[in-house]
């Protein structure tokens, strides 16, 4: 039953992105769905109403407490908008209904821009399914839910649960200790601008050509990734920090787990300055290795209860908020931030009910980043690669453009990236 | 489709350059498709704030140093304060709020104007004797009145009303101190915060138990 008022803590995850995020890391990921028709924004905006109400985890304003910040009900109306260039832009919820997620519209796509701490990409996948589903239904579509729309289903309690919390074992807390990572670094476009590359190819063919190094599409990818920074970075022979690619995993199928608020985590592989001109082969088994000894029950369980035993520290919970803040703030500058060279998401195959499929011709994530953002999803035969970054340095793109091609996998790419750009950006 | 015979690729948006490696690209007939809107120069509003407080710091600044020269500060202390005091108003003014919980920042931020006013020139006595007493009372009073229509919000607006309350009452203390010589204004203001107090503890206890459960959760 739809609660009239409901308070969320915030999920362990999310607890340090509303300190973190500003103009220049927004935090905030995007995920989209294209038609074969231009979207008529009116029933967009009727179908994200009718939604919204269903999905609690995402009808939510943040508030201040004086320990903690905590997500409180929100029951205003939400209203779309067009899509503006800028990609996965910083949004303050003021002026945004205090909503924390952004639905815009551009020509046949619908997009839905969240911000971290709400969400991960599978929970914000599940809220535009059923808003696709919704706004189809609006224009007179008869579909069939197939059990697929979490809109069309009764909610359940475990849906808002902080996953974290609830798997957290004490007996099995992992210190985290992280080393600094090596960085990109160049000059950043103006305006927050992200420049966004992306890849098409056939899974089909990307299946192919990872199974020859039997791997996963995640792991072939990664070891792209990777292969392709060590090859362009400017001196990562001479650096004394490793370069680490961080993975974040969904823990759900892990734990039986039917939340809709974060509940990922991130795996790394990590590759030192003296393996800089080790082969494309050397990396992928060294990605394999690490994905195994990362990927299993106990060893994600500890790292979950390291991340959790955090936030039960009596001092930190006693410490009121404001010094909190500060301290995030501070502890991510002076280590988050610089745990880490890129990031890689893939969300996997999004799956819908087989009556949708006509109506959708394209599914796309893409996660922001300041050196390097880097997701994929797959929608049918279609594998998109996006590369999204701040930074005026295409090196890393080419190099792997041309990794594609030796590997013999054709593609086509767009950009949102015009000539005229160079003047003001 | 443009194509970049450098790094071999097809390009689904109409480019007439290669974005990796700066090439004219080949086009043939095929239809390419705009993707993303055009990207268009922000307007700075920020900007206009940002000029706003730098002129407000530069006028206590200038003001500080002409005291300075005559070996008076009182008066730069004065016109600093009304300048902190225009900007955080500023910042309020724009801050998307329910418009209760704004005109209470607003009213309880002009008191302490008043008061910092008051105890600068060291004449204190309007400011704590009427004007604090008098408008947190009507502010009290204006705000519970919203409370009783406005149910969708009694939550939170029951819990500002609380703390509210308990403000009207610290004059009442100063009162007892001694530092306030007109009883009467700080004496109603008193019984309203109290009336208003057991009001929301007699109507709206249990929305208020759980504003304060959610707004000090640890």
């Amino acid at each position: 039953m739809k609660k009239r008022r409901y308070w969320f803590k915030i999920d362990n995850a999310g607890k340090v992105f509303p300190a973190i995020s500003n103009q220049e890391r927004s935090n905030v990921f995007r995920l989209s769905m294209s038609f074969h028709d231009d979207v008529k924004s009116d029933l967009l905006e009727q179908a994200v109403n009718l939604v919204l109400p269903r999905f609690e985890v995402f009808a939510v304003k943040i508030k201040t407490g004086l320990f903690w910040q905590y997500f409180d009900s929100n029951q205003k109306y939400f209203k779309v908008e067009k899509e503006p260039a800028v990609i996965t832009r910083y949004f303050h919820p003021r002026k945004n209904q205090h909503y924390l997620f952004k639905v815009y519209y551009f020509n046949n796509r619908v997009t839905l821009e969240t911000f971290h701490a709400l969400t991960d990409g599978s929970g914000a996948y599940q809220f535009l399914l059923s808003i696709a589903y919704e706004y189809l239904t609006l224009l007179g579509h008869q579909l069939d839910p197939e059990d697929m729309i979490l809109g069309r289903k009764p909610l359940q309690p475990k849906e808002s649960e902080d996953a974290f919390v609830s798997n957290y074992d004490p007996k099995l807390v992992k210190k985290m200790r992280e080393e600094h990572a090596f960085h990109l670094k160049n000059e950043a476009y103006k305006h927050q601008f992200s420049h966004l590359f992306s890849m098409k190819m056939s899974v089909v063919e990307v299946k192919k050509v990872a199974k020859k190094y039997g791997a996963t599409i995640t792991q072939y990818l990664a070891s792209v990734i990777v292969f392709a920074m060590m090859r362009e970075s400017l001196n990562f022979n001479t650096q004394k920090k490793p370069l680490k690619l961080f993975i974040p995993i969904n823990l759900r199928p892990y734990f039986h787990e039917v939340t809709l608020r974060n509940f990922s985590m991130y795996l790394k592989t990590v590759f030192y300055p003296d393996q800089a001109s080790i082969s494309f082969e050397d990396i992928i088994e060294i990605t394999k290795t690490q994905f195994q000894e990362q990927l299993t029950k106990e060893s994600l369980v500890s790292r979950l209860s390291g991340y959790v035993s955090l936030e039960k520290k009596l001092i930190l919970r006693m410490m009121p908020f404001f010094i909190k803040n500060i301290a995030f703030k501070i502890g991510y500058d002076m280590l988050g931030a610089k745990i880490n060279t890129a990031s890689f998401s893939n969300l996997g195959q999004a799956k819908l009910p087989s009556s949708m499929k006509p109506y959708i011709s394209d599914i796309n994530f893409i996660i922001g980043g300041f050196g390097l953002g880097i997701s994929s999803i797959s929608y049918e035969d279609t594998l998109q690669l996006n590369l999204a970054t701040r930074l005026k340095d295409h090196s890393i793109m080419r190099k792997i453009v041309d990794t594609f091609h030796d590997h013999q996998l054709t593609m086509h790419v767009y950009s949102n990236y015009e000539e005229e750009y160079d003047a003001i950006l | 489709m443009p194509y970049c015979k450098q790094c071999h690729i097809h390009f689904e948006t109409p480019q007439q350059k290669c974005v990796l490696c700066g090439q004219i690209l080949e086009s043939d007939q095929a239809k390419t498709t705009n993707y993303f809107p055009r990207f268009e120069m922000p307007k700075a509003y920020h900007k206009i704030f940002k000029s706003f407080i730098y002129l407000n710091v530069l006028s206590f600044v200038v003001l500080f140093f002409i005291d300075i020269q005559n070996q008076m500060i009182d008066f730069s202390f004065i016109a600093g304060v009304i300048h902190l005091y225009a900007i955080i108003m500023a910042s309020f003014v724009f801050l998307s709020e329910f418009w209760t919980l704004k005109v209470t920042k607003i009213i309880l931020l002009t008191l302490i104007l008043l008061l910092s006013i008051g105890l600068l020139i060291r004449e204190s006595t309007w400011a704590l004797d009427y004007v604090i007493p008098i408008v947190l009372a009507v502010n009290i009073l204006l705000y519970a009145i919203v409370i009783l229509f406005k149910k969708d919000r009694e939550d939170d607006d029951g819990f500002h009303v609380l703390l509210l309350s308990l403000l009207g009452l610290v004059p009442y203390g100063f009162l007892l101190l001694g530092w306030i010589k007109e009883p009467l204004p700080t004496q109603i203001t008193f019984i309203v915060s109290l009336s208003v107090l057991l009001g929301l503890i007699f109507f709206n206890l249990r929305a208020i138990f759980e504003a304060m459960k959610r707004r000090f959760h640890v």
